[in-house]
C-alpha cells in the first residue's frame, strides 16, 4: 500500500450502469432500473428492500422529461417505493454531489446503506431543444440570454488557455482521440469506435475553437453505486472498495466574475479536500476519471488536480502521459467524451469505473492492480466540482 | 431592498433606455448588478453608477450551434469584454469578422428583445 491506512469514510459494495447511448423508448426511471438491477445482481447478499435505507438521485434537467420530483419514481422503479429519497442537482456533478452527501448521511450515523445513482434521458429532444436545455447550466440573465451556450463558455475559456499557455487545437483533439480509444473497450460506452486527430480537426465547428468531436454527445443513460458504513461492508461482500477522500468546491457561477478563466477554483478546492481527507497526493494515484464534457476541460483538470504544472496540460497530452499505458491513466472508461454524457448520471458513472478498476472487473480496459483512484465531476463551466478518492480494499 | 436598489430588472430596463448601469459598493468595487451583494467584499451597500460602456475584448468565440432563441443570428460572435471601470460583461459582437481580435475596443449597446412575454430584457450588443 502506498499510503498509511486512513480509515475509510464509507465502502462501495456494488455498482451498476445501463448501456449508454441513444436508448429509444426508454426513459430515465427505466434506465435507472437497468443500472440498479446490475448493482443488485452483483451483490446477492444484499436485500435491497431490507438493507437500503435511502436513495439519493442525481438528475440535472427536469425540463427534458417534464418531470419535477423525480426521485420517488426512480426509487419505486427499483422496488424501493416509500424509502426516503432525494434528488440532488448540480448539473454534470449531480450524482457525485449525491455521493458526497450520502457519505455525510453515513458518517452522521443516520443511515447504514445508501443507493446513489444518476440518470438522464436526452436523445428524445431535438438538437436545438437539447442545446437550450443543457445551456440552462449557464447563468440565465447574463449568459444564456446574451447568447452563451455551454460549449460557447468553454470555447471562451479554451481560447484564453491557448493564448496564455500555447495549448493547441491538436492537443485538445488528442484528448478526444484518447478517450474514444478507451471507450472501444467499454461495452457500456456510447461510442466504441476509434477516431483520428484529422477527424476531430475537420469536424464541424460548434463554438470556435471547439469542434463537434471536442464536445461530449447527447446521451441516455444511468449509473449507480451502493455504499455502506465501513463496519458492515463484509456482511455483503469481500470485494468492496473504500472511499477515503471527498472534497467539493465552487467558483463564481457567472464566468465574467471569475478571477481566472483558465483555472477553476472549484477543482482546486475539491481536490484539496479529497487529497487531505484521504492523506494522498497526486503522485499516489493509479488512475483518474475526470470531467471532459469538452476536451479543454480535461486539459485544465490535469493542471488543477496537480497532475502537472499550470499550463503544461497540453504538452503532457503530446507525451501520452494520460493514455491507458501512460504515467497516469485518465478516463479509462472513455470519459464523458467516449462513454457518453447523460448529465445527471456522469458523476456516478465515474465512480462505477473506479469501482470496476479497484475490484479488477474492468475487463479489457483493466489497468494492472490499481490501488488508488480519483474522480473529478464538474457542474457547468467550472462552477461546482466534487472529487472523491477510492482505495482497493 | 433599499429605494435605489438596482437589480437585474433595473439594469436591463436602463440598458433598454441606452444607459449602462453598474453598482459601486461601500469599498469602491464596481460591478454589474448580477446580484445584490458585492462579489469582491460581500458588502450589501451598493449604489448605482453610470458606466461609460466602453471596454476591451478579452476573449471570444464564434457560435455555430446556438440555442433556439439565437438560431436567427447564427453563426455569431460571443465576447467577454472588460469595461473601463474594471468589471466585465458578456454579449454578442457585431463587427467585421476580420476586425474581431483580443484587445480591440468595443462599446456596449443593446437591441430590444423580440420575444413575447417574460423576460423583456434587451440583448447586449458590442460594436466597434
Amino acid at each position: 500500500m502506498k499510503t498509511g491506512r486512513t480509515k475509510p469514510l464509507a465502502c462501495i459494495i456494488s455498482a451498476g450502469s445501463s448501456k449508454y447511448g441513444k436508448r429509444d423508448g426508454l426513459y430515465a426511471r427505466e434506465l435507472f432500473a437497468e443500472a440498479a438491477y446490475e448493482a443488485f445482481d452483483r451483490c446477492p447478499n444484499l436485500d435491497p428492500q431490507k438493507d437500503i435505507d435511502s436513495v439519493y438521485v442525481g438528475q440535472a434537467y427536469e425540463s427534458l422529461e417534464h418531470q419535477a420530483n423525480i426521485s420517488p419514481g426512480f426509487a419505486a422503479s427499483i422496488g424501493l417505493q416509500k424509502k426516503p429519497t432525494v434528488r440532488v442537482e448540480s448539473v454534470s456533478s449531480s450524482s457525485a454531489t449525491a455521493l458526497r452527501h450520502a457519505i455525510f448521511g453515513i458518517l452522521g450515523g443516520m443511515y447504514d446503506t445508501i443507493m446513489i445513482g444518476g440518470a438522464e434521458k436526452m436523445t428524445h429532444r431535438s438538437v436545438g431543444e437539447a442545446i437550450e436545455i443543457i445551456s440552462m447550466a449557464a447563468d440565465f440573465p447574463f449568459e444564456q440570454w446574451q447568447g452563451a451556450t455551454l460549449p460557447g463558455l468553454c470555447a471562451l475559456i479554451a481560447r484564453e488557455h491557448m493564448r496564455l499557455y500555447g495549448t493547441t487545437e491538436e492537443q485538445m483533439a488528442k484528448v478526444a482521440v484518447k478517450n474514444h480509444r478507451n471507450a472501444v473497450d467499454n461495452p457500456k460506452a456510447q461510442f466504441r469506435k476509434e477516431i483520428t486527430i484529422e477527424e476531430v480537426m475537420s469536424s464541424r465547428i460548434v463554438a470556435d475553437p471547439l469542434k463537434l468531436y471536442d464536445c461530449s454527445a447527447i446521451t441516455d443513460g444511468a449509473s449507480c453505486v451502493i455504499i455502506c458504513k465501513p463496519e458492515i461492508a463484509r456482511r455483503y461482500t469481500d470485494n468492496f472498495v473504500e472511499i477515503i477522500g471527498t472534497g467539493e468546491g465552487s467558483d463564481a457561477e457567472i464566468i465574467m466574475e471569475r478571477e481566472s478563466l483558465t483555472s477553476f477554483f472549484s477543482t482546486k478546492k475539491a481536490s484539496e479536500g479529497a487529497y487531505s481527507t484521504a492523506k494522498v497526493e497526486p503522485k499516489d494515484l493509479d488512475f483518474a476519471e475526470v470531467h471532459d464534457a469538452f476536451t479543454i476541460n480535461e486539459i485544465i483538470a490535469y493542471e488543477d488536480l496537480g497532475f502537472c504544472k499550470k499550463g503544461e496540460g497540453g504538452a503532457m497530452v503530446d507525451q501520452g502521459a494520460f493514455e491507458r499505458d501512460g504515467k497516469l491513466p485518465v478516463n479509462t472508461s472513455g470519459g464523458l467524451k467516449g462513454k457518453g454524457h447523460p448529465v445527471g448520471a456522469s458523476g456516478a458513472a465515474q465512480v462505477y469505473e473506479a469501482y470496476l478498476q479497484l475490484t479488477d472487473q474492468a475487463g479489457k480496459r483493466q489497468i494492472q492492480s490499481p490501488q488508488i483512484g480519483l474522480t473529478h465531476a464538474m457542474g457547468g463551466a467550472g462552477v461546482n466540482v466534487v472529487s472523491h478518492i477510492f482505495r482497493r480494499h | 431592498m433599499p429605494e435605489d436598489f438596482i437589480g437585474i430588472e433595473a439594469f436591463y430596463k436602463s440598458l433598454d433606455e441606452g444607459i449602462l448601469l453598474g453598482v459601486r459598493c461601500r469599498n469602491g468595487h464596481v460591478m454589474i448588478p448580477t446580484k445584490p451583494t458585492c462579489i469582491r467584499c460581500n458588502s450589501r451597500e451598493l449604489k448605482p453608477i453610470k458606466l461609460t460602456g466602453k471596454g476591451k475584448l478579452l476573449t471570444f468565440t464564434e457560435i455555430f450551434t446556438p440555442a433556439r432563441e439565437y438560431e436567427k443570428y447564427a453563426p455569431y460572435f460571443l465576447g467577454l469584454i472588460e469595461l473601463d471601470e474594471g468589471c466585465r460583461l458578456m454579449g454578442r459582437i457585431v463587427a467585421p469578422r476580420d476586425s474581431i481580435l483580443r484587445g480591440i475596443n468595443l462599446k456596449v449597446g443593446s437591441e430590444p428583445s423580440q420575444k413575447e412575454g417574460w423576460p423583456t430584457w434587451p440583448k447586449i450588443v458590442f460594436t466597434p
